[in-house]
């Protein structure tokens, strides 16, 4: 089916995105992260795939679906910015990078300013997922949502059914009885406004070396703590998808279509809590 | 205290010399080590290994009267060790702050909070300070002094064999060779039997068989460590801790999901940071044994922080 009657590329496709950005008050800053990271620019494209991270079986079903565009969120090596000397000589990368070129995709990423979207859309997302939209308040923000009250493993069991995984690690007392939520982005240091108003912080990915000991240490100390860590990928994706939403109309009749990037963990057997 | 006690009584920085002799100065390799909290010129009357001085296992030194720990983590939980500064740096700040990112640009800007003025330090702190304690943390020079340490430890811990030239190669890795060619599964069970490992996972499919396994105690990262494992091409399992800050989505796990993006027949399993190095800090202890002749020394587990709860009806990721 022939959509249009100009080839766009890649590069085209970017500059719009920038531009309804730039409308929305979103202006194109200089990032570390965000811009193309595989491919030629100049790819014409044939559809876009929107994702969290490019990995392998991201960039392999989007050619199946013969989506030739990728816009990810994060990045497609691993090193966080996709420097170009970061395991040049990898055969991994060198595997990427070839799958790339031989169908002729291009991969942009946007961090830095999809976050700065409004309302922002991961986390917005994420708290529609989980059924909490109606708890937001502007005033407290992501620090501190009242939720109705119910138990530390009853919240966990709440957020493996919405967020459709069981890679759902938890700190602290099972029966802790759980009246507030708010998240935090990694980092122990960003945990610790929302653990300082709220009974719960959820995060995405977090040192288990820092931020599970200081919850250990909390608990033993007696304060009415909990800690909830979901993958990265189960925090951020929803909102991509959201995203994917938000470009459609920018792709002027190419196809668009949010693929998974799915959580990376498979928690095997009957998980055991500690004795 | 006996006459012949007192005569053989040494202070914490004595204990410091002593360990800077046998492995290295700690501080010379790592920010956040050596001796952290207490009074080194205090006589050390008993002394306790762990992979993290928790406020139960200070408890416990208070009550057996034992006042040095010696400890794989910062008693203030500043691990250190990453370039992305606000990290570490940023926990002890005054607080609120908001943090800059890499190369002092906007890129996550992000409301931190310190660690100056944090409850649960001062309470931590005020436990160390009533029970006299001594807290050393050493990791980072004994990782220098045997950099497959931790995870020889570990392969053995759940009954690997670790051939020698693993046992003493400058890396943090080692791989070995399994007799039976165990399922992923079987492995999760064999672990969770022979270490305090509440939340194993698995990257890949559980039904993967093993057959050479690279063990890697610890987060994955830096991935070039995980990737010079996974260059011997008959490697087909990797069992790590993980649990790092920078392994999920930069890092070692999502290297591994290209390495399986790839088409290669290989799985990991993840044990928990804390977990995958309890045998090495087992094993730490006993090397420092006989260095430390006059110290009553301990090695106590830690035990796991996180447990996963029993699964949801209908959450099911795959």
């Amino acid at each position: 089916m022939t959509h249009l009657s100009t080839p766009t590329t890649a590069q085209q496709l970017s500059e719009r995105i920038k531009d309804q950005l730039a409308a929305e008050g979103v202006l194109w800053q200089p990032s570390h992260s965000d811009g193309f990271t595989l491919g030629d620019p100049s790819t014409i494209a044939t559809g876009v795939a929107v994702t969290f991270k490019p990995t392998m079986h991201v960039l392999r079903e989007a050619a199946e679906r013969g989506l030739n565009i990728v816009i990810s969120h994060e990045a497609a090596f691993w090193d966080g910015f996709d420097a170009p000397q970061f395991m040049a000589d990898d055969p991994i990368r060198h595997a990427k990078t070839a799958f790339v070129h031989a169908h002729d995709m291009a991969v942009w990423r946007l961090h830095d300013h999809m976050h700065r979207m409004a309302p922002e859309p991961i986390f917005t997302e994420l708290i529609e997922k989980v059924g909490w939209s109606s708890f937001f308040t502007a005033d407290q923000g992501l620090h501190h949502l009242k939720i109705p009250e119910l138990r530390l493993d009853e919240l966990a069991a709440h957020l493996q059914s919405t967020l459709e995984t069981r890679n759902i690690s938890v700190v602290g007392d099972p029966a802790m009885l759980v009246r507030s939520v708010g998240f935090g982005i990694h980092v122990l240091s960003t945990l610790l406004p929302a653990l300082r108003l709220s009974d719960v912080v959820i995060v995405g990915e977090t040192a288990e070396y820092d931020a599970y000991e200081y919850m250990r240490d909390a608990v033993a100390l007696g304060q009415p703590k909990g800690l909830i860590r979901i993958a990265h990928e189960r925090l951020e994706e929803w909102g991509v998808a959201r995203f994917a939403d938000w470009m459609r109309p920018l792709a002027k009749g190419l196809p668009v279509e949010w693929i998974s990037t799915g959580d990376p963990f498979n928690v095997p057997l009957r998980p055991q809590r500690p004795l | 205290m006996t006459i012949s006690q007192q005569r053989r009584a040494i202070t914490a920085k004595t204990v410091d010399l002593i360990v800077n002799a046998t492995f290295g100065s700690p501080t010379s390799v790592a920010k956040y080590e050596g001796l952290c909290v207490g009074d080194q010129m205090a006589a050390v009357t008993g002394a306790v290994v762990c992979y993290a001085p928790t406020v139960d296992i200070l408890r416990r030194a208070t009550a057996e009267g034992r006042n040095l720990v010696i400890t794989r983590e910062h008693p203030f939980y500043l691990h250190g060790g990453l370039s992305w500064t606000y990290v570490s740096e940023g926990l002890l700040r005054e607080d609120p702050v908001v943090a800059r990112g890499v190369g002092g640009t906007d890129r996550d800007l992000y409301v931190v909070a310190g660690l100056a003025h944090d409850p649960v330090v001062a309470a931590k702190r005020a436990l160390i300070d009533q029970g006299g304690l001594i807290i050393y943390r050493q990791g980072a020079a004994w990782d220098q002094y045997r950099p497959a340490a931790q995870s020889a430890a570990l392969a053995r811990a759940i009954g690997l064999h670790v051939p020698p030239d693993q046992e003493s190669a400058r890396r943090r890795g080692v791989v070995c060779d399994l007799p039976t060619h165990p399922s992923i599964t079987e492995l999760v069970k064999l672990a969770r039997e022979s270490l305090s490992c509440a939340s194993p996972r698995i990257v890949g499919e559980p039904g993967q068989t093993a057959s050479r396994v690279a063990v890697l105690a610890g987060e994955t990262d830096p991935v070039p460590t995980l990737a010079d494992l996974l260059s011997d091409t008959q490697v087909d399992c990797v069992i790590t801790g993980a649990g790092g800050i920078l392994d999920e989505v930069d890092g070692g796990i999502a290297y591994f999901l290209d390495v399986l993006g790839s088409g290669r027949q290989i799985a990991m399993l993840t044990l928990g940071h804390g977990p995958s190095h309890e045998p090495g800090v087992q094993e730490m202890t006993d090397v420092l044994r006989p260095a430390l002749a006059d110290v009553d020394l301990q090695y106590w587990p830690s035990g796991g922080a996180g447990w996963i709860p029993e699964l949801a009806k209908g959450a099911d990721p795959r």
